[in-house]
């Protein structure tokens, strides 16, 4: 059997006994040199406040004594200790402050990777808390901005044959009927915006590049499908950040909506957004009697135009709705329904008029 | 250290950063088993576990409060205007006022969960008298234009030094300012010297831009000169029991640390950070020199509450300096 030196404090006070130590099979056993006291630490009363290192010196302290220190710096005892009491080990100590960590890494990770894959996104939670009426304050306030000096176009007759078309697709909006705003805006680009509170905002440019009533009520339909996913309100907030939606939440203040027009421009939806915003469109067509292949025209002709004026100021607007053949191929790819006819000749022509000042017709 | 801390890297990376209060936590006890007292080691007893909870509660504590406070703001005055921002300086100001609080807390965690022979450590004063002490003392220093420096240092060095107790045996300082005060105008003027040549750099480059290199030098030996003396000054008055300290730093060997450390850290994009606080650590530990006699049977376990969370303030406040 080894004998080793040591002192022993009881924690009670900063004094220290010198003891021999003797590693037994199932503990230590102490005898204070100067008294001849003996104590007895089994094995299982053994603790340390670090893991125990081989080759290093020994400071162990007793379960029921938590004060209480045993020091040998004889480094050979560390090494008899570690194998009677693995516990004491480095191994043993890793394993159990690892092991929690890396599950709570793992769960960390896990609950991201779900809320990235998954449709999870606090940006549309916040938004879809907004009142209704801060939602059209702040979308009416924004059309306005988008509008600017031009203003949006009044002409009666051309107001009516929107309208017409307007009603015919909002009628078949699932849930209480809801009212939506589309007007024309006397603008120099070539776009059609939907901002909150389920208003639309069409350029005049881009009404007179539709070829019949069907390709403008495709557009419009597709930008309803925005409104009724609030995919402008959940920019909004997403790309303002918290304080601004909290600010919204509360009705706004004029200064930041202002602001947040130039914003509005410069958006761009993700591919999955636009692909629901088609898909309500194409419902929307189906359930009106309205035939989609206008609208997949009306893109194909887009798309054209984009690949053939890089350099023009609305490509660049246009780019934040990707156009993608894919989208077309899908639109092609609804199949056909029966039709009616949605504006006759005359009243189209006071659509694309709209801008003209009124009594023209 | 340098496995020590390649074994922390691969940890943190395995657990996504949590394990840092466990790196910590691990670095300390080597830290503290490495010094000796009477041929004992001292013992670090805290966990990573009550760094990490104390973090959390610091966060959530000061960051909850702190954001309700900045959305009213931009709710009241909009983002971006001038009263939000004056509104903010008293948020500064209140933080500035915690660091004290945080620095206080961190040291008395740290001598809490020191032991030696059993026997542990603590601070027996209030975090928020210091936290006090600290934040009004600091409005002197421009008041003064710094020249109170040396009175806060030894005003505050009393406050912890006296607060300071091993189980329950009270240290003294017996300091005052003004022996701090000759190394500490040298070191005022080099900055001033140093700063005059700079602005005359315009006027007359030729002069002035070579005398800016040499006062910059002397600034540096002039500043670290009065660092070590204020280091060897504050450790010598200490006292313990019968105990008596006294320390040997120097301006070279100061600089020599400061360097290397810096390029230790800089060059291993602070991995090795532990060698560098090991480093310090050690330069503080072999040239400290205790002597005299400790009547340790005398001396009884503290008996304040250990606390179950430590230095979350100064985490949070991001602070911390080992």
């Amino acid at each position: 059997m080894r004998v080793f030196t040591g002192t022993l404090s009881d924690g009670q006070t900063a004094a220290a006994d010198h003891v021999r130590v003797v590693p037994e099979e199932d503990g230590l056993r102490i005898i204070h040199i100067e008294t001849g006291r003996e104590e007895f630490w089994p094995k299982d009363v053994l603790v340390t406040s670090g893991p125990l290192l081989k080759g290093h010196d020994t400071l162990l302290s007793h379960r029921d004594r938590p004060a209480s220190r045993l020091h040998v710096p004889d480094p050979a005892l560390s090494g008899i200790l570690l194998r009677q009491v693995p516990r004491l080990g480095s191994r043993a100590h890793h394993r159990r402050i690892l092991m929690p960590l890396i599950g709570l890494a793992v769960l960390v990770a896990a609950v991201s990777a779900f809320l990235l894959l998954s449709d999870f996104s606090p940006s549309r939670i916040i938004a879809g808390m907004i009142p209704e009426k801060a939602r059209i304050a702040m979308g009416d306030m924004l059309a306005r901005s988008l509008a600017g000096k031009g203003g949006f176009c009044d002409n009666p007759a051309g107001t009516r044959a929107l309208e017409r078309i307007v009603k015919r697709l909002a009628g078949n909006i699932p849930g209480k009927a809801r009212p939506y705003r589309v007007r024309v805006a006397r603008m120099d680009i070539m776009n059609a915006f939907t901002v909150p509170g389920r208003q639309i905002v069409v350029s005049n440019r881009l009404v007179t590049m539709t070829d019949s009533p069907e390709e403008l009520a495709g557009v419009i339909a597709h930008e309803m499908g925005h409104a009724m996913e609030i995919h402008p309100e959940t920019s909004l907030v997403r790309s303002l950040g918290i304080s601004t939606a909290i600010m919204l939440l509360a009705g706004g203040s004029s200064d930041v909506l202002t602001d947040t027009a130039a914003l509005l421009l410069q958006m761009s939806y993700s591919r999955k957004a636009e692909r629901e915003a088609d898909d309500h469109a194409l419902r929307l067509l189906r359930e009106s009697g309205i035939p989609a292949e206008p609208l997949a025209r009306f893109f194909e002709k887009l798309k054209k135009e984009l690949g053939a004026s890089n350099e023009n100021r609305f490509v660049e607007l246009f780019s934040t709705h990707p156009l993608t053949k894919d989208r077309i191929a899908r639109i092609r790819h609804a199949g056909t329904w029966p039709t009616h006819p949605l504006l006759d000749p005359v009243r189209w022509r006071a659509l694309r008029h709209i801008c003209d000042p009124a009594g023209n017709l | 250290m340098i496995g020590l801390s390649l074994k922390i890297l691969l940890f943190k990376i395995l657990t996504l950063g949590l394990y840092h209060f466990w790196g910590k936590t691990e670095v300390r006890r080597r830290l503290w088993n490495g010094i000796r007292l009477n041929g004992q080691p001292f013992e670090y007893t805290g966990t990573g576990k009550e760094l990490f909870f104390g973090f959390l509660i610091a966060a959530v504590v000061l960051f909850l409060p702190t954001m309700a406070y900045v959305i009213m703001l931009a709710f009241i005055f909009g983002p971006e205007s001038r009263e939000l921002d004056l509104f903010l300086l008293p948020l500064y100001v209140f933080f500035f006022f915690l660091s004290g609080v945080a620095i206080y807390r961190a040291m008395r965690y740290r001598l809490r969960r020191t032991r030696w022979r059993g026997i542990r450590g603590t601070l027996a004063g209030s975090s928020w008298k210091y936290g006090w002490t600290h934040f009004w003392t600091a409005l002197t220093l421009p008041l003064t234009f710094g020249w109170s420096y040396p009175w806060r240092t030894v005003k505050l060095a009393r406050i912890m030094t006296e607060d300071m107790r091993f189980g329950n045996r009270a240290f003294s300082l017996d300091a005052h300012w003004k022996p701090l005060l000759g190394p500490f105008a040298l070191s005022w003027l080099s900055i001033a010297a140093f700063f005059a040549a700079l602005a005359g750099t315009a006027a007359a480059p030729l002069v002035a831009v070579p005398l800016a290199v040499v006062l910059f030098g002397v600034m540096i030996y002039t500043g670290l000169r009065y660092r070590a003396w204020e280091m060897n000054y504050l450790t010598g008055r200490m006292r313990f029991d019968g105990a008596r300290f006294s320390m040997s730093a120097t301006p070279g060997s100061l600089l020599g640390l400061f360097v290397s450390n810096l390029l230790i850290i800089v060059l291993s994009l602070g991995i090795l950070s532990p060698v560098a606080i090991m480093r310090a650590f050690r330069y503080m530990v072999t040239r400290m020199r205790i002597e005299g006699d400790v009547d340790f049977a005398s001396i009884a376990q503290a008996t304040d509450p250990m606390g179950r969370t430590g230095e979350g303030l100064i985490e949070a406040l991001d602070m911390d300096s080992f």
